[in-house]
């Protein structure tokens, strides 16, 4: 009787086994996709814009079978981690994803305190980092594994600004008021030389502290100097909302603009369209062209809404890492996607033809560039007031 | 920058100052009565403003009677907090404060349960912009001035005129001489953290329509609590009234001649001058005043 107990069990045993072998045979293998992004606090906005945006790639090449990769499709895994727009949390998040999780390709993130923090380990590490980070320092000829799919103001500040220039030909004294960190720092003083470039005076510029919520001591200020113009610089969407709407109420009539990351929906939300009438805005995508609005459906029907413009961006990003592993035919050799990378300029779903670009200016040629709009805000909705080139 | 700046710096600071002294007066009581430093208390200001979020946007209640809702509801929450979880810390300060410590990380979580880590925003209640000569004030900032006042006026007659606020005094007093006359102590001392963690909620709740929300929004608005507390005097209400408003004239003059990180060192620097100068504070009571 005991003998027989114990049979039953040794065959239970191996049954199990056997079904388990046979459905870790037929599952499909997957490939997984770390992503680092700011998924709370004031930053989250932008977070979830990149997390969404490598997701939905990740979704449709699945929803094809999966990224084929040297005659086998592979299932793409996303692995979403927050670095709370702070340098350790990043660090802390790229140690997960590649030494828990055993990443091999990075999407994000976005601030530049995270990104440089997060960069020690992936470049040490060989791991492909497809990022947002504005820092230029987070390009350059010795992070070979680092690349940037988003435009930062680098690209686009002074050919906005010169659109800008010949459109409202009399404003010419300019307010630059940004975020007291690294990522403030940097992109201040890219609008800082553009508005040189373009013959434009600074009469103000100053950072305030991340989660500042009342702004009109620092808004007296800047009125008090009589800007013609107030550049809202790399200010997130929520700060931006708040600035505009405190801005107005204190009756500021001069043009506000935002040579920065995207979010004016979010920036809707918070001031609302009659002190949002007339904002000037850089934008990667036209939110009226179907193509957007096709995409922002996937997005709404996963994520709370509204989409922010990163979002295509991000999709684009991830579709061309996608497309360098492809056509490099391997998930293990970085050195050998990252040099196809390098070499593969990409037709963009939603951003359009994307190359790459930054010799000059970063020392790698890892930084993408593409046309842009410039938008303005009338009566609540996002509108074209032109296309520029970086 | 001169002339036209001065008025527009100090109805800033005092718009600022309103808000500091609703949550320094819950705060201050909590202290006074029970003893212990509610380290929750910004998360009950949190409460209030995303109650009133709930309450406008799910419920399409408006914004007066949100408010009321969010008040009453996060008094019960903090009846039922001293109840259940501080009654056996009544008068140890440090476990107490360990507690509450405990508690606004549970919050914040809980927080993020309900309403997700992204910024919210209320829907604006009130339009339109003030100008008087040349200074500019948005008619939301007048309101949240005037509902503090108001929420003040009421709280210091509900202390001074009624026998629920003269009794609640008398324990911050003496806890023991309360009892011996009979007082029901285990009825007010609940009742006394209602009461601050209502004033928080208002706080929030008023505050709430000018600015964004977040889970952690309640995080700054509580140091400036304590900041005011220290300077006015722990456990005294006419020292928060004071040290609110000083605190927020003060920052807001410094915010705009110097710069808002100093703005936000100032409140410290006063501190560390108060505990070493006079550290009962400007009105020199250890508990509250009568």
């Amino acid at each position: 009787m005991v003998k027989m107990t114990r049979f039953k069990i040794l065959g239970i045993c191996l049954f199990v086994i056997l079904v388990w072998g046979l459905g870790q045979a037929s599952a499909q293998e997957v490939m997984k996709l770390g992503v680092i992004a700011p998924l709370s606090g004031s930053g989250a906005g932008w977070g979830l814009a990149l997390r969404a945006g490598a997701e939905l790639a990740s979704d449709d090449t699945n929803a094809k079978g999966g990224l084929e990769v040297a005659g086998k499709k592979y299932k793409i895994e996303v692995i979403p981690y927050d670095d709370k727009y702070q340098g350790q949390a990043g660090a802390d998040a790229a140690n997960r994803l590649i030494f828990m999780d055993k990443v091999k390709f990075i999407i994000g993130p976005m601030g530049s305190a995270a990104g440089l923090a997060a960069q020690e380990i992936t470049e040490a590490n060989k791991v492909l980092f497809v990022g947002n980070s504005f820092t230029t320092k987070f390009l350059g000829p010795k992070k070979l594994y680092s690349f940037r799919t988003t435009m930062t103001m680098a690209e686009f500040s002074l050919p906005m600004l010169k659109f800008l220039k010949e459109k409202y030909p009399n404003a010419k004294r300019m307010a630059i008021l940004g975020p007291n960190d690294e990522t403030g720092y940097e992109v201040s003083g890219f609008n800082l030389k553009a508005h040189e470039a373009v013959g434009q005076e600074i009469v103000f510029r100053d950072y305030f502290e991340r989660g500042t919520v009342d702004f009109m001591p620092i808004l007296n200020k800047i009125f008090a100097l009589k800007p013609d113009v107030l550049n809202l610089d790399g200010s997130n969407p929520g700060d931006c909302g708040l600035i505009v709407k405190q801005a107005r109420q204190m009756g500021f009539k001069g043009l506000i603009i935002k040579a920065g990351g995207p979010g004016t929906p979010e920036m809707l939300k918070v001031a609302g369209k009659d002190f949002m009438e007339g904002f000037i805005y850089y934008s990667p995508i036209n939110p009226d062209d179907p193509k957007i609005q096709e995409i922002s459906k996937k997005y709404n029907a996963k994520f709370p809404p509204p989409m922010n413009g990163f979002t295509p961006q991000f999709y684009d990003g991830t579709l061309w890492l996608f497309e360098a592993i492809k056509k490099a035919g391997t998930l293990t050799d970085t050195e050998k996607i990252r040099k196809t990378l390098e070499g593969l300029s990409f037709n963009g779903v939603y951003t359009g033809q994307m190359s790459w670009t930054g010799k000059e200016d970063y020392g790698i040629a890892h930084q993408v560039k593409f046309p842009f709009y410039v938008m303005v805000v009338k009566d609540g909705k996002e509108v074209v007031l032109g296309r520029a080139t970086p | 920058m001169g002339d036209t700046l001065l008025p527009q710096v100090i109805i800033n600071g005092v718009t600022l100052g309103t808000n500091y002294v609703l949550m320094a007066l819950g705060f201050t009581m909590i202290f006074g009565v029970l003893r212990i430093v509610n380290f929750a208390h910004g998360e009950f200001y949190m409460l209030g403003a995303f109650f009133v979020l709930t309450a406008i946007v799910k419920f399409q209640v408006s914004y007066f009677l949100a408010v009321v809702i969010a008040v009453i509801s996060i008094g019960l929450l903090g009846f039922l907090a001293e109840e259940v979880i501080f009654r056996k810390f009544r008068d140890k300060e440090l476990e107490g404060m360990i507690v509450a410590l405990g508690l606004s990380i549970l919050m914040q979580n809980l927080g993020l349960v309900a309403w997700g880590p992204y910024d919210l925003s209320i829907p604006p209640v009130f339009s339109g912009v003030l100008k008087i000569g040349s200074m500019f004030y948005p008619v939301e900032r007048l309101m949240v001035v005037l509902l503090s006042f108001l929420l003040m006026a009421g709280f210091y007659l509900f202390l001074k005129k009624t026998k629920l606020g003269l009794a609640i005094q008398a324990i911050a007093q003496d806890t023991e001489i309360a009892r011996v006359q009979g007082m029901r102590i285990n009825r007010l001392y609940p009742l006394a953290f209602a009461i601050g963690t209502g004033l928080a909620a208002a706080a929030g709740s008023v505050i709430g329509p000018l600015f964004q929300l977040n889970l952690w929004m309640g995080i700054m608005p509580q140091v400036k609590a304590f900041i005011v507390v220290i300077l006015g005097g722990i456990g005294s209400i006419p020292g928060a009234f004071l040290g609110g408003l000083i605190l927020g004239v003060a920052e807001s003059f410094v915010s705009t001649y110097a710069s808002k990180a100093m703005a936000d060192m100032l409140g410290f620097i006063i501190v560390i001058g108060i505990l070493l100068f006079r550290p009962s504070g400007l009105f020199g009571h250890s508990h509250m005043t009568r």
